[in-house]
């Protein structure tokens, strides 16, 4: 699976490293702003919020097309003629997108929490050259900056983030192998059909619809929201191990593994390359 | 390694691609399976690779249903390119390496040599007679109990296709079975030991090619242009 893993990597390291390359070119953008500029430091804070974003959803996308590439070019043979099961090629497949994409949102975190400290230092640098009014409104503003990242790295904060951040983990599993289920799917009723791609998407749309619906009448009610109290601290952190959370997230992470497995199953069954 | 095939169907919405064939193949044979265009010889090739499924029938290996275990058997080497584009010859025989335990890699460089292919080629700038060159190395290199080749020597040149059929006889392993298909006939009459003919996805005709020669003094070009005259190829 390791095996399979690695190549998929090796197939999307230019993509990748492109992605990589904009990001870079933003971070220098935001430094130069922030140490010799400042005029436009906020619209490179943007850019770079915005390009982050897009660059996480990519990668989330691009496994999926890579996936759905595979059944319709002829370098799948290259991937489905190696004598392994085909639900260890889906798995390194979903695991590759996935670790891709958790570990870039994670790099992505740190360096944001490193430009807004970047920031702060900075920003009293020059509120020490000002004076008057504008020198205290500055210093008010990179307060409040400070404050935000003080609540951002507070323990309760980090341990709010963390669970929130497991949920979506789950969560991304989920739609990634509900996504992979419905390109099975479709590559198994409509193969070689020109609306294909639509079709995979109306279906994802109603397969995620159906389990949502099954999850509503069946399992209990849960509170996925986070309370902030007025100076901005985690007041009610989600209950990860209440009863309502678990038996939530075993029916996320147990519809993925069965979607995991009913792509296999079409793959090695019915899906023709 | 015994391969049969016991009543293989294969369906595509309103064609049937391969229509109930029966077919063994023993190991130290080289067949040829013969037949225009159309006719399922890359759809029983796919089936018995374990890239496409039958909707009726079954392959046996020695007796045994077919499972993705019998991937590991059989080295396929498609008529189109099939490398993923960034490879380099030295990727794709990694590739090999990692995935198939009977890759010989010492074997692979030896071909290579002979073939005036070096490792560090990019796949994606490779001629078609180089990368059909390739195909045969890669394949060739593992040393699998059965070795399907779809149509080996489709766009090549004459000089090419003489290295590609000496290749193949040279290297065809002793305990296995290798299958070619091809509709150029002439090149496989030296080379194969038994010869199938395919028709709109049925075998129309199937015989040992010394045979052949023998009891009805016809070669596999005269029995192809006896079968299939009339039929553009």
């Amino acid at each position: 699976m390791f095996k399979t893993m690695k190549y998929e990597l090796m197939k999307n390291r230019v993509p990748i490293f492109v992605m990589l390359g904009i990001l870079a070119v933003l971070e220098c953008l935001f430094l130069y702003e922030n140490y010799f500029d400042f005029e436009n430091v906020g619209i490179s804070i943007v850019l770079l919020i915005l390009t982050g974003g897009a660059v996480s959803f990519w990668i989330l996308i691009n496994g999926l097309v890579m996936f759905s590439r595979d059944f319709n070019n002829k370098s799948g043979y290259l991937v489905y003629m190696t004598p392994q099961p085909a639900v260890k090629i889906i798995t390194a497949k979903i695991l590759t997108a996935f670790f891709t994409g958790v570990a870039f949102m994670v790099g992505y975190f740190l360096l944001g929490v490193l430009d807004v400290q970047l920031l702060i230092s900075k920003g009293h640098q020059m509120a020490e050259q000002m004076s008057g009014n504008t020198a205290k409104v500055f210093e008010s503003d990179m307060a409040s900056f400070a404050q935000f990242l003080d609540v951002l790295l507070s323990e309760k904060t980090i341990l709010s983030i963390g669970k929130a951040g497991f949920i979506m983990i789950v969560e991304v599993f989920f739609i990634l192998t509900v996504a992979y289920f419905a390109i099975s799917l479709s590559n198994t009723l409509l193969r070689g059909h020109k609306l294909q791609g639509l079709i995979s998407f109306v279906l994802f749309i109603v397969l995620c619809a159906f389990f949502n619906y099954i999850a509503n009448m069946v399992l209990p009610d849960y509170d996925f929201s986070v309370m902030l109290g007025e100076d901005g601290v985690v007041v009610n952190s989600i209950n990860l191990f209440s009863a309502a959370g678990i038996i939530n997230l075993v029916y996320s992470v147990g519809l993925g593994v069965l979607a995991m497995f009913g792509s296999a199953y079409l793959i090695e069954n019915k899906i023709d390359l | 390694m015994k391969v049969q095939c016991n009543n293989l169907t294969k369906r595509y919405y309103t064609k049937t691609a391969v229509d109930h064939i029966n077919l063994t193949f023993e190991p130290g044979h080289i067949y040829a399976l013969l037949g225009p265009n159309g006719s399922g010889k890359s759809t029983l090739m796919k089936m018995i690779s374990g890239l496409t499924t039958q909707n009726d029938g079954e392959i046996l290996f020695d007796g045994e249903k077919q499972t993705w275990r019998n991937k590991g058997d059989v080295a396929y080497a498609p008529t189109e390119a099939f490398f993923f584009s960034y490879m380099t010859i030295k990727n794709v025989a990694e590739y090999y390496d990692d995935f198939f335990a009977d890759f010989d890699r010492t074997l692979f460089q030896k071909l290579l040599q002979e073939m005036d292919l070096r490792e560090e080629m990019k796949i994606k700038s490779l001629s078609s007679g180089m990368l059909a060159k390739m195909k045969i190395a890669v394949t060739l290199s593992r040393r699998a109990k059965m070795i399907l080749l779809d149509e080996p020597l489709n766009g090549i040149d004459l000089m090419s296709r003489d290295a590609i059929i000496k290749t193949i006889i040279g290297y065809a392993p002793e305990d296995g079975c290798v299958v070619i298909s091809s509709h150029m006939v002439e090149e496989l009459e030296k080379t194969v030991d038994y010869a199938i003919f395919m028709r709109e996805g049925s075998i129309a005709y199937e015989t040992d090619v010394e045979e052949l020669r023998e009891k009805e003094t016809k070669s596999i070009v005269d029995k192809y242009r006896e079968i299939y005259s009339g039929e553009v190829a």
